[in-house]
């Protein structure tokens, strides 16, 4: 297995065809597997669009982007949404559930990309999932008719489903209070204690990043700052 | 599965758009079952009455004018030639005149009438007397209009090719066969009559009917190979009009079931293309948690199939609904339907399945384009 969950080399953004606007200025940047990373930076700076470059939902402009070793440059869309279904879990700031399933649906729809079906082992881990964030009692809810956090909560279980190496994290509690807030970044601590899950989270709080065993500041579309706070 | 799944989700969360395309659907294709009812009726109805009551082949001799031998096993052999045939009768017939100042032609047609009226339908055309048991004749109602004469009475005949003699007849019973030249000219008798008057112990032409009309063609040429030396002749060959009006009809209604399709297919289409736009959310997150593209555009034909399905039931339910009130309600004084509806359920099937493929074709374009939208345009603009 590969030392990086994700190793970027020279990754450049640039928006548009006749105006251009440079979003992302020569990325080069590895993140070890079983890390927790926090990315940081002011609204604008390119966080988003490096995050949706890492999770191949977006294509860098130039620049090479391995995933668990593997370089994605030359990869059909098809093998990428493969690559997604099976090695990585988005968690967004909107939730982005399927309103038309309930929450347990929703957390076994990346099972059923996957297997086709529903194994039994999938049900069974998505029940301990569902246990795991504390949504046991709304599991069967529709997934509109739940509060914020539990959504939230059920967009987190729905990520680990597949057990993804890396799950990509875009402000996860952005839309969330307080206290919801707290409650999640615990849970995300959590899953990578134990299931050794990477972890890249983009957050406006400090609090949050200092509590990460890496911080990068992205300043306009450059990474400004690297600290690693524990080496892991 | 998944896409059906995903499919039947999607079209169950706006119920009310989803009853309505089905409905729509639903709508079509009851027009398409009905007016087919409706076609097939008003075909029956005109091959009916216009073949219903006429030979459907007729065998003769290859020789003009030359008559056959009948043995009484000839009628059941040709019966056995195929199980199509339904009714095979022997007839002598020749031309005669009513022995007055005008001189009516008439034509002398003899029958066994227990084998004649699986054609003719004597026995329920008969509108005064009966079928003649002895010598009496059966003629016309507008034959027996010209001659004023009733049930009872004489009527005298001259036969040109029998040296011009005089004969007389009492007539037993008079039709209605709902043919003019038929009502004005026949002249009906038994067999045994026919050939005492023409001396003769033959029979002009072998006649029969068959179940389905239009397949009269193959059992023609079973006949030819069975009697190769006997000339037959196919109801078409007399009924080019009737031909040429059915025709017509299906033409018609082919071209009304073509436009209820092409109708149908836009109207599909355009409320896919919309619930696209409605669910371009899912479809983003759906690919970002891996659906491939290509999964991601069955969910629109499932879409598509599942409406064509739905609306297929609805519009065979619906269809055969309409032709039941027709029936009802569009009757004759007498309370018989105006147009017997047809109802052929290999066309029903054949509706529902055009409905449930045009849905399909209508989801392609929707599939296409769920295929090519881009994950990281609903991310963004979440
Ligand atoms: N589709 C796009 N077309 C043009 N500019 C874009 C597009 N998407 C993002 N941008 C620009 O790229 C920059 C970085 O955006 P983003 O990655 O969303 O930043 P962040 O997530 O750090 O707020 C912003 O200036 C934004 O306006
Ligand atoms: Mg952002």
């Amino acid at each position: 297995m590969a030392e990086y969950a994700l190793k970027l080399t020279g990754i450049e953004k640039t928006y548009g065809t006749t105006i251009k606007t440079k979003v992302l200025h020569g990325i080069d940047v590895s993140f070890k597997r079983h890390s927790f990373n926090a990315i940081i930076g002011q609204s604008g700076s390119g966080k988003s669009t490096l995050m949706n470059i890492m999770g191949t939902l977006d294509l860098p402009t130039s620049g090479v982007l391995e995933i668990l070793g593997t370089k994605t440059t030359d990869m059909n869309k098809k093998q990428l949404a493969v690559l997604r279904n099976e090695t990585i879990g988005f968690i967004f700031q909107h939730h982005y559930l399927l309103p038309e399933f309930t929450a347990l649906e929703n957390i076994l729809m990346p099972a059923k990309i996957k297997h086709g079906r529903i194994t039994q082992a999938d049900r069974a881990y998505a029940l301990e999932l569902i246990e795991f964030v504390g949504l046991t009692q709304v599991k069967d809810n529709p997934a509109n008719q739940m509060s914020g956090g539990q959504q939230q909560r059920t967009a987190i279980a729905r990520a680990l489903i597949n057990k993804p190496e890396i799950i990509l994290a875009d402000e996860p509690t952005g839309a969330l209070d307080s206290e919801s807030t707290d409650k999640v970044y615990q849970l995300l601590r959590d899953i990578n204690t134990t299931y050794q899950t990477t972890f890249l989270v983009i957050t406006h709080d400090r609090k949050v990043a200092e509590k990460a065993d890496r911080i990068i500041e992205l300043k306009d579309g450059r990474i400004e700052l690297d600290v690693v706070t524990k080496s892991s | 599965m998944l896409s059906l799944k995903i499919a039947a989700r999607f079209l169950f969360s706006s119920k009310l758009q989803t009853l309505l395309i089905m409905l729509g659907i639903g709508v079509g294709v009851s027009v398409q079952v009905f007016i087919g009812s409706l076609i097939g009726g008003l075909q029956n109805d005109l091959i009916d009455s216009t073949i219903g009551s006429q030979s459907h082949i007729t065998i003769r001799s290859q020789m003009r004018d030359e008559r056959l031998s009948v043995s009484p096993s000839f009628l059941s052999e040709v019966e056995d030639i195929s199980s199509e045939i339904r009714a095979v009768s022997s007839v002598l017939e020749g031309p005669g005149t009513i022995d007055n100042d005008v001189g009516d032609s008439i034509f002398i047609r003899g029958f066994e009438f227990e084998r004649a009226n699986d054609i003719y339908r004597f026995d329920e055309a008969l509108i005064s007397g009966d079928i003649p048991e002895h010598d009496g004749v059966l003629i016309g109602k507008d034959l027996a209009e010209m001659l004023a004469v009733e049930i009872g009475e004489q009527v005298r005949i001259v036969l040109p090719q029998q040296g011009f003699d005089t004969f007389t007849f009492e007539i037993s019973g008079i039709f209605d066969l709902g043919v003019a030249s038929v009502n004005e000219t026949w002249f009906v008798m038994r067999l045994e009559t026919a050939q005492t008057l023409f001396d003769t112990n033959q029979v002009s032409a072998v006649e029969m009917q068959v179940n389905d009309v239009f397949a009269t063609t193959e059992i023609a040429e079973r006949l030819m190979e069975a009697y190769p030396d006997l000339r037959h002749t196919e109801w078409q060959a007399s009924n080019q009009e009737l031909l040429s009006g059915l025709e017509g009809q299906s033409i018609s209604s082919l071209m009304i079931q073509v436009f209820v399709m092409i109708s149908l297919v836009l109207g599909i289409a355009s409320v896919l293309a919309i619930t696209v736009l409605q669910k371009s959310r899912q479809l983003g997150i759906l690919k970002a948690m891996g659906i491939t593209d290509f999964k991601a555009s069955t969910i629109f034909l499932a879409q598509g199939f599942i409406l064509g399905v739905f609306g297929a039931l609805i519009g065979v339910g619906l269809g055969l609904f309409l032709n039941v009130a027709f029936t009802q309600f569009a009757v004759n004084p007498d309370g018989t339907p105006v147009v017997s509806l047809q109802i052929d359920p290999a066309f029903v099937m054949l509706s529902a399945l055009v409905a449930i493929t045009a849905s399909l074709l209508a989801s392609i374009i929707p599939a296409k384009r769920s295929a090519k939208l881009s994950i990281i345009e609903v991310i963004r603009n979440g």
